[in-house]
């Protein structure tokens, strides 16, 4: 398939495999949607379906709208966001195993969340906003922690390192003296979006909707900060402010999404590089490219964690690894033999 | 110091869970593990539950279930409630599942944290919830009186019910008398041992029968049931007896166990292993909860910390 | 446009490898600044191209500090080839190119007519024009300097600063590049200021030699008042021989400056 795609571009050039490619992601998302709303638990069809939402009272009425529309949206938006904010991290650290991950915000996230589910379960419905202030709050400790007349994306990733380890400690010390607590938590620690609500919808978008559209303005600056700091400066790009901006964007977009599905490692790393290998860096498709293509991967993967071993469901970090791993692992053989070859 | 943060619970944990607050014929108000108040209309016709534990119990104050959890464990279920449908994992609860059930009752599991998630949904649906924390016989005799309440038009089960809890009473007076053991309760599993506090099933009725856990101590967090607990205490307070529940395959796991403490010198220096008083207690008396079996487990295990006594 | 520095002090932190440095480069002329490995004439280059900040003193654009300008305004008058740059791998010459026009454009706006004329002039000048649409990664490193020249002219400015432009070319591809900066500056009237390593190239290229040392100008002027025996030897501690071949001084270096009695010694 890949390789077909190559083809589609020698022959017919970039603007055409360009279309294409978006056309291809537009159809994955909208696919993606159909099948998580006519699977689960309940089988419909579409007709089904369109007479469900007719019949507020009924049974399907209710399932529909009450869990599969909330729950999909929500792994749209968070898909959306990880591969979002991945994509901007990995530009900006010039770095292709930048994640949301090195920021802090899984680790501020976590530590807030395990905080609130073992120390104070009773208060679990700050569980949402208290995560997503640990995730602001560990990003902001380090930026403060790797600031030196600027922000350099090696201090970054190094300060990262350290203070998700310090968190990282607290939340395994937290785990071994509540160890009788702990079901809830290692669904949060893998990531997923099990009896997610209409509430959680609401606390998504606003944050995916500002992310995309600040991002997708911005997205010329990223292409002029990849040349390197000097080359851009060079072009009358002001480097730390454009920088500051995106983190802070990426920031945005991942503690929403990781305070909502918990701690989905998968996503922002490999689903902005899948779309890189395909259609190039240059971040004005980019962003867009990996914003659809997080949204279908999400909401494919929950649906095959709900109805792989139905009624028992498998958390989507797991689903994603299991499937989206070889993908990106044969993504990557192709790349590296084309590349070889030339 | 990571246990002075915990603040759910009182030291003993009986605080307000479960307090009544108002009743009538035809509904209650209670309030719930969290401290929420929660209405509830008596004699629910479509009840799900999301704790296996609590299938049994629901089952014994004499209600009926239509939807229960997955069950992995070799916990028995009440044979009336094998034909109820499935709802998932107790970790991970299908709410689509639960919805099509179309429940009027929903007793959820407040251990579990992500259980909590399901209530936004339910009340959407219409369902009462209810949220139960079930840990050892103190939370079992307060759930067992919400639910032979909330099942106003099945008393004869009631009556049994309370039969036993007298049995119960009067097995933990007659322990009033005697010479109080030290004892060490713990739970064997893959991952190692883990030392019970009086939270905990075990331990909890151990301290009822009059037994002193040796693991309390300010720096033991409070509201946990499990801690990893240091050996050189252990030995410095070298309790009377010593209570093992192990999870999984219990037998095979026992004999291992026993295999080790033999040839363990540390193990082989309490006095609770000298004087063959390590006792290794049967899972479906004491792993999990016994509900409607609680007085032979109380039974049993009087018999263990008392050996002199006779008991009937 | 003049380009000027005015006492400038920098430093990276710590102490300063630059003091009371000062030079007006005239316009449309080419300055090259020589000096030893770390004597800081790459940190001059910087300063002049709003890189580095100058702990004292400042650099001047048209009368104007450089710290004042809007970034976009300054980048559309000064471009800076820096030593080390990245090129996204499935980009192509065109593409890059393209990027030189990013401080002419507003926000939002897409290609308009004059970013295509201006980007079509610069490939030509450049010798890229057959190029164009070819992968920056397939060029050989000859080819991808010039490439990024055309980026520079995209840009249109009036002063172009180079750093160490020829370090990592061959002889052939060397030559073809400093042909093109002089074509630049004759045919455009572009003010070139270079850091350059190779002391013929400076000579051949330069209207005006700056050699720097001990943290400020040792000397500056005319290639042949600079390229002298004796100012060599002070410079870069090397004997020299000097031929001046039409017009132009020739180094040819004959050795290390070291004492005679350490090279008797033998080893």
């Amino acid at each position: 398939m890949f390789c077909g795609l190559k083809n589609i571009e020698k022959k017919y050039g970039r603007l055409t495999f360009r279309i294409v490619v978006f056309v291809l992601l537009a159809v994955f998302v909208l696919a993606s949607f159909l099948f998580s709303l006519r699977s689960g638990s309940l089988k419909l069809d579409f007709s089904e379906i369109i007479n469900a939402l007719l019949e507020p009272q009924s049974v399907n009425y209710r399932i529909i709208w009450l869990i599969r529309l909330p729950r999909n949206l929500a792994a749209a938006l968070v898909g959306t966001s990880l591969a979002l904010a991945g994509a901007i991290l990995q530009g900006i650290m010039r770095n292709p195993l930048a994640s949301p991950g090195i920021i802090g915000v899984s680790s501020g996230a976590g530590l807030a969340a395990v905080i609130v589910m073992l120390l104070a379960p009773q208060y679990y419905y700050l569980l949402v906003p208290a995560a997503f202030l640990g995730a602001v709050g560990a990003s902001l400790l380090i930026f403060a922690l790797a600031w030196d007349r600027g922000l350099n994306p090696l201090r970054l990733i190094l300060s990262g390192v350290a203070v998700s380890s310090i968190f990282g400690a607290f939340i395994s010390a937290l785990m071994i003296f509540y160890s009788d607590r702990l079901h809830g938590v290692v669904e949060f620690m893998v990531g997923g979006l099990n009896a997610r609500s209409w509430k959680h919808v609401n606390i998504l978008w606003p944050y995916a909707t500002g992310g995309i559209i600040a991002s997708l303005f911005m997205s010329r600056s990223l292409n002029i900060l990849v040349l390197g700091d000097d080359a851009a400066i060079g072009l009358g790009l002001r480097v730390e402010r454009t920088r500051i901006i995106f983190i802070a964007i990426s920031s945005l977009l991942a503690a929403a999404a990781v305070s909502v599905a918990g701690l989905l490692g998968f996503v922002g790393l490999v689903a902005p590089h899948m779309m890189r290998m395909i259609i190039g860096s240059d971040h004005r498709l980019l962003f867009p490219a990996s914003a659809l293509f997080g949204a279908g991967l999400l909401m494919s993967c929950d649906t095959v964690g709900r109805i792989v071993m139905d009624p028992v469901q498998l958390p989507v970090g797991i689903i994603m690894a299991i499937l989206g791993a070889p993908f990106f692992l044969y993504l990557l053989r192709t790349k590296m033999r084309n590349a070889t070859k030339s | 110091m990571l246990s002075g943060f915990s603040f759910a619970e009182d030291k003993d944990d009986s605080g307000r869970h479960l307090c009544i607050i108002k009743e009538d014929a035809k509904s209650l108000i209670v309030l719930d593990a969290d401290g929420k108040k929660v209405k509830l209309t008596k004699n629910p016709r479509r009840v799900v539950i999301g704790f296996t534990s609590l299938v049994n119990l629901w089952y014994y104050a004499g209600g009926k279930a239509v939807g229960i959890p997955n069950s992995r464990s070799r916990e028995n279920i009440q044979a009336e409630a094998v034909k109820a449908a499935r709802i998932g994992t107790f970790s991970n609860l299908n709410m689509e599942k639960i919805i099509s059930l179309n429940p009027d009752l929903a007793i959820l599991y407040a251990n579990v944290n992500n259980q909590r998630a399901a209530r936004d949904i339910l009340a959407s649906n219409n369902t009462e919830t209810i949220l139960l924390s079930y840990r050892n016989y103190s939370d079992f005799t307060r759930i067992l009186d919400l639910f032979v309440r909330l099942n106003s038009e099945n008393p004869e089960k009631g009556k049994a019910a309370s039969l036993m809890v007298k049995k119960i009473d009067a097995i933990i007076e007659k322990t009033g008398k005697l010479k109080k053991p030290g004892f060490l309760s713990f739970l064997f599993s893959g991952s190692g041992l883990s030392a019970e506090t009086n939270l905990a099933n075990t331990a909890h009725m151990a301290m009822l029968l009059g037994g002193r856990n040796i693991v309390t101590g300010k720096n033991v967090p409070k509201g946990s049931g499990r801690v990893s607990f240091s050996m050189e205490k252990v030995m410095m307070e070298d309790p009377d007896i010593i209570l093992v529940t192990t999870m999984g395959n219990g037998k095979k796991l026992a004999a291992k166990m026993k295999k080790n403490l033999a040839n363990d010198p540390v193990w082989a220096s309490l006095s609770a292993v000298k004087a063959g008083r390590v006792y290794f207690l049967p899972n479906e008396l004491f792993l999990y909860r016994a509900n409607e079996k609680y007085a032979e487990a109380f039974l049993t295990l009087a018999k263990l910390m008392y050996p002199e006594e006779k008991w009937d | 446009m003049q380009l000027k520095a005015e006492k400038i002090e920098l430093d990276y932190g710590g102490d300063p490898v630059i003091t009371g440095f000062s030079l007006n480069v005239a316009e449309k002329k080419v300055v090259t600044l020589i000096g030893a490995n770390g004597s800081g004439k790459s940190t001059i280059l910087k300063a002049m191209g709003r890189l580095l900040k100058p702990s004292h003193g400042a650099v001047y654009l048209d009368g104007k500090e450089l710290r004042s300008y809007d970034t976009r305004q300054l980048a559309c008058k000064l471009a800076m080839l820096p030593q080390m740059h990245h090129t996204p791998p499935e980009l192509t010459v065109r593409d890059l190119v393209a990027y030189g026009r990013f401080p002419h454009r507003k926000m939002f706006q897409s290609s308009r007519l004059e970013d295509n004329e201006a980007i079509d002039r610069a490939l030509f000048l450049a010798g890229t024009e057959e190029l164009q649409n070819r992968r920056v990664s397939t060029l050989s490193g000859g080819e991808r300097q010039r490439a990024w020249i055309a980026l520079n002219l995209a840009q249109e400015p009036k002063v172009l600063l180079l750093d160490e432009p020829t370090t990592f070319l061959d002889i052939s591809h060397q030559f073809d590049l400093l042909e093109l900066v002089r074509e630049m500056n004759h045919n455009l009237g572009i003010t070139i200021v270079m850091v350059l390593h190779d002391l013929n190239h400076a000579a051949r290229y330069s209207d005006k030699i700056v050699a720097v040392k001990n943290k400020g100008i040792y000397c500056c002027g005319a290639p042949e008042e600079v390229i002298t025996e004796e100012n060599l030897r002070e410079i870069f501690n090397i004997n020299v021989r000097i031929i001046n071949e039409d017009g132009i001084p020739h180094v040819i270096p004959t050795g290390s400056c070291k004492k005679p009695a350490k090279q008797n010694k033998g080893t």
